[in-house]
């Protein structure tokens, strides 16, 4: 079976030849990985978005056997990457970051918290983010056939091929531009603004991943979006005002993709316990959900937890991730890495609907040896039927 | 308006989250000459109480939860300032060193903590985020801290709690003050395990943390002196 196929089997719910797995790491982790397997000096060129984007080798994906491999178009042609006065790099993901500790961090510049007249929004929206934005312009100039050329060689070796939503989806932008605390009031108090918000990051992203689908859409398995909604314990806003804001939009941003591309499977990237409003993501059209944080939300109603999201939703959406990267990965002894791996095929792989994958980026911290380890017990215990 | 339909409006003002109304009532407050102290702990506090109680009950989050410490924040501001000047001046309830641990830039947690801990009644010395363990150190000993309140969102980071209390031990202030700490990943197991005194889930546990140990921690603190 052919790793697209495989995928594709997943997330449409019947069992493949075993559960098909998916890489998400910090560029960091990578490091530790190619240390690990002596894979340094190889050739690297296939573009990973992360924290930061980077790139991956060939000889990897083959030697985890990865099922979904990431594409991206390139940033326009003429397009500089900066470093700004307080040392933050703004680089082609359009996010700015700054290392802090072990990372690149993401620098917020809510370049329009000071806006505080709802008819003032649009036009300093696209005057103070005209550089952000440009990146995304279907219009730039941008030297697009390598990357199609390479969608195109990979999709013919059979792999899925997925690529991140334009700004990783419509639900975080909002307050990267607004700046957090301004954004919460938006959303508990001033509608308008938040709505007018909404509209505005909607308009470029539908756009944009529109562009994304006309060029490599034909090659495209998974468009990856979404966005954070939640926190380890609980919901960053209610519920209610999470469906009132996006519902419609989300709902015609899977329209417009769909309907440009029917085969196309979206995923739903929200860290947390977002349980409340999976119901919701899953009636919009989205297809996947990621990353499935097994500790978030632990013993509340916001539980995460793979064996009872499994029974409630298994049958409606196809998960991805759920291997813990809080406490096992980083902590636990290769033995514990087996546990895990065998623990969430045994809750999430029955029927299909699972792609194995880590509970977020796996981070600096993981040694290769166990990042490896994952991917080879995947191998070992996801082979169907089902029998641990 | 009387003193009590004051504070009742402050307490709705929190309980609200609603940082403009929390300012014009802590102003009416000082007009009306209601008493600092009374304002924060009969108004605000109660006001929070709220806030806290529906968060527990899963119709407040986050964002409420922020609101609801900017318009502390607000209110605090105003009444603040005349606390010392009352009669019979006032007396924390002990002193806070907080921060985010080294390596790390997150602050959500870590500020509402700071604020609840400050409406709470508290001194809060807040160090912001990327804290290096001497600058915990350093500012433990310079203020006397009762409690150092450690924050780290990353596996990664989490780590330097154990070095921010290695080192409180080896300045030999380890038994003069309380390490409690929180954020993602951590818990209750993990703080015994570093030999931290606390672990709150969120802001509201770190307040009634602080507490009890400022309560538990009394013979200890008048034994330093």
């Amino acid at each position: 079976m052919i790793p697209r196929e495989r995928a594709i089997k997943a997330i449409e719910h019947e069992e493949p030849d075993r559960v098909p797995v998916s890489l998400w790491l910090t560029a960091e982790a990578y490091e530790n990985i190619k240390r690990y397997l002596g894979y340094e000096g190889d050739k690297e060129d296939i573009l990973w978005a992360s924290d930061k984007a980077f790139h991956i080798s060939k000889k990897l994906v083959e030697r985890l056997s990865l099922d979904v491999v990431q594409v991206h178009l390139p940033a326009p042609a003429d397009y500089e990457p900066k470093t700004w006065p307080d040392g933050s790099f703004e680089g082609p993901t359009g996010l700015r970051t700054k290392k802090v500790g072990l990372y690149y961090e993401f620098t917020l510049y809510p370049t329009l918290s000071d806006v505080e007249d709802v008819s003032d929004l649009e036009d300093k929206f696209y005057e103070r983010n005209r550089r952000q934005l440009y990146l995304f312009d279907p219009n730039a100039p941008r030297n697009i056939k390598p990357a199609i050329k390479q969608a195109k060689e990979l999709y013919e070796e059979g792999y899925a091929l997925s690529t991140f939503s334009c700004l990783f989806g419509m639900v975080e932008p909002p307050w990267y531009y607004r700046g957090m605390k301004n954004w919460f009031r938006d959303l508990v108090q001033r509608p308008k603004m938040a709505r007018k918000m909404i509209d505005l990051v909607s308009k470029s992203i539908v756009e944009y991943d529109k562009f994304v689908v006309d060029t490599l859409g034909d090659y495209l398995t998974e468009i990856i979006g979404g966005g954070d909604v939640a926190t380890q314990h609980s919901m960053q806003y209610s519920p209610e005002l999470f469906r009132e804001y996006f519902g419609e939009v989300e709902r015609s941003y899977v329209n417009a993709i769909k309907r440009k591309a029917p085969h196309l499977k979206l995923c739903w990237h929200g860290c947390g316990a977002m349980r409340p409003v999976i119901k919701d993501v899953i009636d919009w059209g989205y297809d996947i959900l990621n990353p499935i944080q097994p500790y978030a939300g632990l013993d509340t109603a916001f539980s995460m937890g793979p064996g009872s999201l499994k029974k409630e939703y298994g049958d409606k959406v196809c998960f991805e991730g759920a291997i813990d990267i809080q406490k096992t990965l980083p902590t636990g002894t290769l033995s514990d890495v087996e546990r895990e791996v065998k623990t969430r095929i045994k809750q999430l792989a029955s029927g299909g609907g699972y792609i194995l994958a880590p509970s977020h980026n796996f981070q600096a911290d993981t040694s290769g040896e166990k990042i490896v380890a994952v991917y080879d017990y995947a191998m070992k215990y996801g082979r169907y039927p089902i029998s641990i | 308006m009387r003193a009590e339909e004051i504070l009742e409006k402050l307490a709705e003002s929190i309980a609200g989250c609603d940082p403009e109304r929390a300012r014009s009532v802590a102003e009416e407050a000082l007009k009306a000459n209601v008493s600092s102290s009374d304002a924060i702990f009969n108004g605000l506090v109660k006001g929070m109480a709220v806030v806290g109680e529906k968060y527990g009950k899963g119709e407040y989050f986050l964002a409420e939860l922020i609101m609801a410490g900017e318009a502390m924040h607000e209110a605090l501001n105003i009444l603040m300032p005349m606390l010392d000047a009352e009669k019979g001046g006032f007396a924390a309830k002990g002193r806070v060193v907080i921060g985010t641990v080294e390596g790390d830039i997150h602050d959500i947690g870590k500020s509402l903590v700071a604020g609840f801990l400050r409406a709470a009644g508290y001194e809060v010395h807040d160090l912001g985020v990327d804290v290096s363990v001497q600058q915990f150190v350093e500012k433990t000993r310079e203020v006397d801290a009762d409690i150092a309140a450690l924050s780290a969102l990353l596996s990664t980071t989490v780590t330097n709690m154990t070095k921010v209390i290695e080192a409180l031990k080896k300045a030999g202030l380890r038994d003069r003050v309380k390490v409690i700490i929180g954020g993602a990943p951590c818990d209750g197991d993990f703080a015994r395990k570093i030999g931290a005194d606390g672990y709150g889930g969120n802001a509201y546990e770190a307040v009634r943390i602080a507490d009890e140990l400022m309560k538990s921690s009394w013979s200890w603190r008048r034994k330093r002196k």
